[in-house]
């Protein structure tokens, strides 16, 4: 596999498609890459701009559009939850961070920071202590992180009261990860969140959220307004890490086991090969 | 009872819910969606704000519109201390309202540019934070002239105005709209102070600070400050 | 021109710019930094990174003796820049490599200064005393910023009416200059600190100046932003860069402080029925680890088991370490190993752990409640409030008489000590009622150490007296969980034909890096991949979080951190 071969066969979220309007033409960049998109009867259309003819695809899938700029795009993921009946799928809003999208993905797969940067909303003092979890690559080549807990004052819009949530994290791409959780109304279910991250640049990046809930008490606004609350918590964390790409040798910065996943995602990326949006001390020294 | 049209990710509504806890008044919420619904230029939220703007307040027949001006009001009505917008003293209101006005271009700057790199609106950002960085030189040159006479905050006093809570939030999430606090280092300090102001609440992307350290057996002076 | 200089010290913010309780943020050369200050006043320059995720120590809490970041709540000690708690695993080591990186910092003439070489020698010759003026950002490189001082004028009584004639600019040391006002004793002394490429901030400090000195900081803060102006209206703004060479690389290298140190043991004590107290020196000439009232010690006892041992020092004592240790009846065998194993000259192995029971600065009278052996840490508190000055009540339970322990420490606290002796549970609770009930609020603070069940009693007797939770606090004597030891194993380098033995109690990597064998490590949990290691042939037990299940089943690699041999021989491709 090339460097980043995955990455340039692979779907980006573009946008959240009830967040499209109709007629007009809205303006992006893939990778670098400078496209433009827009809905009409026909559905979605996508092409790349400034004169460049190279492949560019678009698809509606999970409530989002994504780009490809390959001719021979990869299959999309599966989220079987999307397709039940009675769930509830509300795009929670695409805001644009200073970072790699990498670490973007990188936070949303960590519990350490619950307590701290999630005060009173997904953790809280002295519940700090994350639990051994486990961490497997599956047959589809995809990491996922079972077995994880963690004590919450106030775990979703939903939830009253503290109770031991449990999460599974799940990479399925470089730039796509979800969690499902412990669903309150309905115990042997889960609700899901999609961070779709659409990589503008190396060290820019939108990330794009999906809720696929069973919650049928809460409105999409105030479903919305938990979600986008606990990202504006991450959001000052994530523009203040430095180097904003993310390094992915452990000499750099330094994991405890509470990191499992987050190391196994960064073993990952470098197994397949991708170097987009990492830091490579070696390539820009004197 | 008080109800606060309000967006959590909004600065200017957070300068609103800051002084209403620490005044300590019960108020309800009315949550108008800004992003990505734009539910502040709804047909029904134009009936609240013919700007579609938040905040909005409305406390009885009163229905009021501005961020600065809602902290006056409240102040004014419900601070029995008589230090957040002190009524009997002309000087300090008229310091206040300038700092006040001097919040409205915070917002216009930083608020601005953080619109633009978060939420993608069509704002030229560069002018954005260079007309930010001009306004945080002037706050932090304020600010370090008050420190070095011994004052803590914006308007002079011995304690916080509600112009130190205008000032506050796009200060403190200036980094959202790519504009470091690196080179004001007086502000960084006063905006420590503000965050042990007893009743402060955070709002997404400010964080606490660590408790002032306590030198001396507490006293009535230790505690005033 | 603006090339950095590792042995040389530059001034990186004003004393001033660092109160208590503040993170500082500050910049040198493009390199960001975090400045703070302790609660005893030392100065820190520190990388503005946390190692474990990158993120800006100056969004971190300064605590008044450790930094925390405001990511996963991981704190540094001050000083040292060691991590002395990670919060997600509260009964783990921290990682003994995750440690801020710590410029040597300086305090003089009312300015931080700090340098990239800590050998760095002493800064130059001092300023002197004067007033320091505001500092400025100036959004140009330091050549120009000098060029535009030659024009500086300015009046020594801070008239801003004054025409003042221009004088020589003097350098004192590079990028320090001095302008003597004309026909005054009035010195102004100019410090460039290079920010960044396009950046440098002015200090100014005026010496000899008599005038009031918040006319004379206006007049200068006048003069100095016109300078300002002058300067960045020449030429447009150039876009900030960030440094290329990340900032490690240009330190000398160094180890992080060691944590762990060897010690030996100079006197053997009897201080009461069943409780001995050691004194213990550095084995070699490395001075002893700073620690606080209130702190402990891990031990490694003659058995292999990690113990726990509050020390008992008073604030002068830094040359030798006391420790009190009670003989446990139902001891798994740390403290039977220590009364049994330990004599004059035995070498034991100690680390300092983070203190998690330390006098917290308040203005309250402190209360000090000791059951048993639990006199020990609140000894090492009450000699420290003594040498302070401060007034504060030590109550000392015990069985009886012949359990008292540490007789002429206490005795040279004189009347703040009140012992109790030989109390029933009943007693014990009228006792504790009356030492806690009836006092004003808000005026005291309860630390208390002893049995699990007389802090029981200690908590809710001072929650009945109205004493808030937040102002008790405990020491609770427990016995840490041990490390798995494992079975001692030989390990046999396939590619250098070296043997040699890894006992229990040490890990595989510990032994290779005795042995002179680089292998890299970071995280030293199992989960980072650093130190991977191929394996030829051995019976190997997985205890890491990074291999999949296929490799650990392959027995073809390990992680010598966490993993170890299950007896017999490991070869490794070494």
């Amino acid at each position: 596999m090339r460097v980043d071969e995955m990455l340039w066969r692979d779907w980006h979220a573009v946008a959240i498609v009830a967040d499209i309007a109709a007629g007009r033409r809205y303006r992006t960049t893939v990778l670098g890459v400078p496209v433009a998109y827009w809905r009409d009867g026909d559905g979605l259309h996508a092409l790349r701009e400034a004169g460049d003819t190279g492949p560019c695809r678009i698809a509606e899938r999970y409530a989002t559009a994504w780009i490809c700029l390959s001719d021979a795009p990869l299959d999309f993921f599966a989220i079987p939850e999307f397709d039940e009946p009675d769930r509830r799928v509300v795009g929670a809003g695409s805001i644009r961070l200073h970072v790699s999208g990498l670490r973007a993905v990188e936070n949303f797969l960590d519990m350490g920071h619950f307590p701290y940067v999630h005060t009173g909303y997904l953790g809280a003092e002295p519940h700090t202590e994350v639990l051994p979890y486990d961490v497997a690559i599956d047959a589809n080549n995809e990491i996922l992180a079972t077995n994880c807990r963690f004590v919450q004052p106030r775990a979703s819009a939903i939830a009253a009261d503290p109770i031991e949530v449990s999460y599974t994290y799940r990479v399925a791409r470089p730039f796509v990860t979800m969690l499902y959780k412990t669903c309150v109304p309905a115990p042997d279910r889960r609700d899901v969140i999609g961070l779709f991250i659409q990589p503008l640049s190396e060290e820019w990046c939108v990330a794009h959220t999906v809720l696929i809930y069973l919650d049928d008490v809460n409105s999409d606004e105030e479903l919305r307004r938990f979600q986008q609350t606990i990202f504006g918590q991450d959001l000052m964390i994530l523009i203040n890490q430095v180097p904003k790409r993310m390094p992915l040798e452990a000499r750099h910065e330094i994991p405890v086991r509470a990191d499992a996943m987050s190391s196994a995602y960064r073993r990952w990326l470098r197994e397949n090969r991708i170097a987009y949006g990492t830091w490579q001390p070696e390539a820009v020294e004197a | 009872m008080i109800t606060l049209y309000d967006y959590e990710l909004s600065g200017n509504c957070y300068k609103v819910r800051l002084l209403l806890h620490i005044l300590g008044l019960s108020y309800q919420t009315e949550d108008i969606e800004f992003f990505p619904s734009r539910q502040h230029k709804s047909e029904a939220f134009l009936r609240v704000n013919p700007l579609g703007q938040l905040p909005a307040l409305r406390d009885g027949d009163l229905l009021l519109r501005d961020a600065q001006a809602i902290l006056v009001y409240l102040a004014s009505r419900y601070d029995a201390s008589r230090r957040w917008y002190p009524l009997d003293q002309p000087e300090m209101l008229g310091k206040i309202n300038m700092w006040l006005a001097f919040a409205d271009g915070l917002t216009g700057s930083i608020s601005a540019a953080r619109l633009h790199d978060l939420f993608f609106f069509d704002f030229d950002a560069d002018q954005c934070r260079a007309r930010a960085h001009q306004l945080l030189r002037i706050l932090d040159e304020h600010l370090w002239f008050e420190e070095s006479t011994g004052g803590s905050w914006l308007c002079g006093g011995a304690a916080p105005t509600i112009a130190d809570l205008a000032c506050f939030p796009y200060v403190m999430l200036a980094d959202e709209g790519g504009i470091s606090l690196i080179d004001y280092p007086a502000v960084r300090r006063w905006t420590d102070r503000v965050k042990r102001i007893p009743g402060f609440i955070v709002m997404a992307g400010i964080f606490p600070v660590a408790p002032a350290l306590e030198t001396a057996p507490r006293t009535e002076s230790a505690l005033r400050s | 021109m603006n090339l950095l200089d590792t042995g040389r010290w530059y001034p990186i913010a004003r004393s001033e710019d660092a109160p208590p309780r503040h993170v500082c943020q500050a910049q040198l050369f493009g390199y960001e930094f975090a400045v703070w200050r302790d609660d005893g006043g030392s100065v820190n320059v520190w990388e503005n990174r946390c190692p474990h995720r990158g993120l800006k120590l100056s969004l971190g809490i300064n605590t008044g003796s450790e930094l925390r970041c405001q990511y996963h709540g991981w704190t540094y000690a001050s000083g040292s820049g060691i991590c002395t708690h990670v919060p997600a695993h509260p009964g783990l080591a921290e990682p003994s490599k995750a440690c801020a990186l710590a410029l040597a910092a300086v305090e003089r003439d009312g300015f931080i200064w700090c340098a990239f070489d800590p050998a760095t020698a002493a800064p130059e010759a001092a300023i002197g005393a004067g007033l320091t003026l505001r500092s400025l950002p100036i959004e140009r490189d330091a050549a120009a910023v000098q060029a535009a001082l030659a024009d500086y004028r300015f009046d020594p009584d801070g008239r801003d009416d004054a025409e003042p004639a221009g004088a020589a600019l003097r350098e004192l040391t590079p990028q320090t200059f001095e302008l003597a006002a004309p026909g005054s004793a009035v010195r102004l002394v100019f410090l460039l600190q290079p920010a960044a490429a396009h950046k440098t901030i002015l200090h100014a400090l005026l010496v000899g100046a008599s005038a009031d000195p918040d006319r004379l900081r206006r007049h200068h803060a006048q003069r100095m932003n016109a300078l300002r102006a002058a300067l960045e209206s020449a030429v447009p703004a150039a876009p900030a860069t960030e440094p290329s060479v990340p900032m490690h690389k240009l330190l000398p290298v160094r180890r992080p402080p060691k944590r762990e140190f060897s010690c030996r043991v100079l006197s053997r004590r009897q201080e009461s029925e069943g409780v001995i107290s050691l004194e213990l020196a550095a084995a070699d000439a490395t001075p002893l680890p700073a620690l606080a009232p209130g702190a402990h010690l891990n031990l490694t006892t003659p058995s292999g088991l990690v113990r726990q041992y509050s020390v008992v020092n008073g604030p002068a004592e830094r040359d030798t370490i006391v420790i009190g240790i009670k003989r446990e009846p139902d001891s798994r065998g740390g403290s039977r190993s220590m009364h049994d194993d330990v004599r004059e000259g035995t070498l034991l192995q100690a680390s300092v752990p983070r203190n998690t029971f330390p006098l917290v600065p308040s203005g309250k009278r402190p209360i000090l409640v000791a059951g048993g052996i639990g006199i020990t840490p609140l000894l090492s508190m009450a000699q420290a409030l003594q040498a302070r000055g401060e007034a504060f009540e030590l109550h000392y339970f015990a069985r009886g008489e012949q359990f008292v322990s540490f007789r002429e420490r206490l005795a040279a606290l004189g009347d703040a000590v009140r012992l109790h002796l030989g109390l029933d549970a009943a007693q014990t609770t009228a006792a504790l009622r009356d030492i806690l009930h009836g006092r004003p609020l808000e005026q005291f603070k309860v630390y208390a150490c002893g049995p699990g069940p007389m802090l029981e009693l200690v908590r809710t007797t001072a929650a009945a007296g109205d004493i808030g939770a937040d102002d008790v606090h405990f020491e609770y004597f427990r016995n840490d969980a041990e490390p798995a030891p494992g079975q001692p194993f030989t390990v046999r380098l396939q590619r250098s034909a070296r043997e040699f033995e890894v006992p229990s109690g040490q890990t595989l990597l510990q032994a290779l890096h005795e042995q002179g064998i680089a292998v890299e490590a970071s995280c030293e949990q199992g989960v980072c991949g650093s130190c991977f290691t191929e394996v030829v042939s051995g019976e190997l037990e997985h205890h890491d979080l990074y291999l999949s299940a296929a490799e650990k089943a392959s027995g073809k690699c390990l992680m010598p951190c966490v993993s170890r041999a299950r007896g017999g021989v490991l070869v490794l491709d070494l």
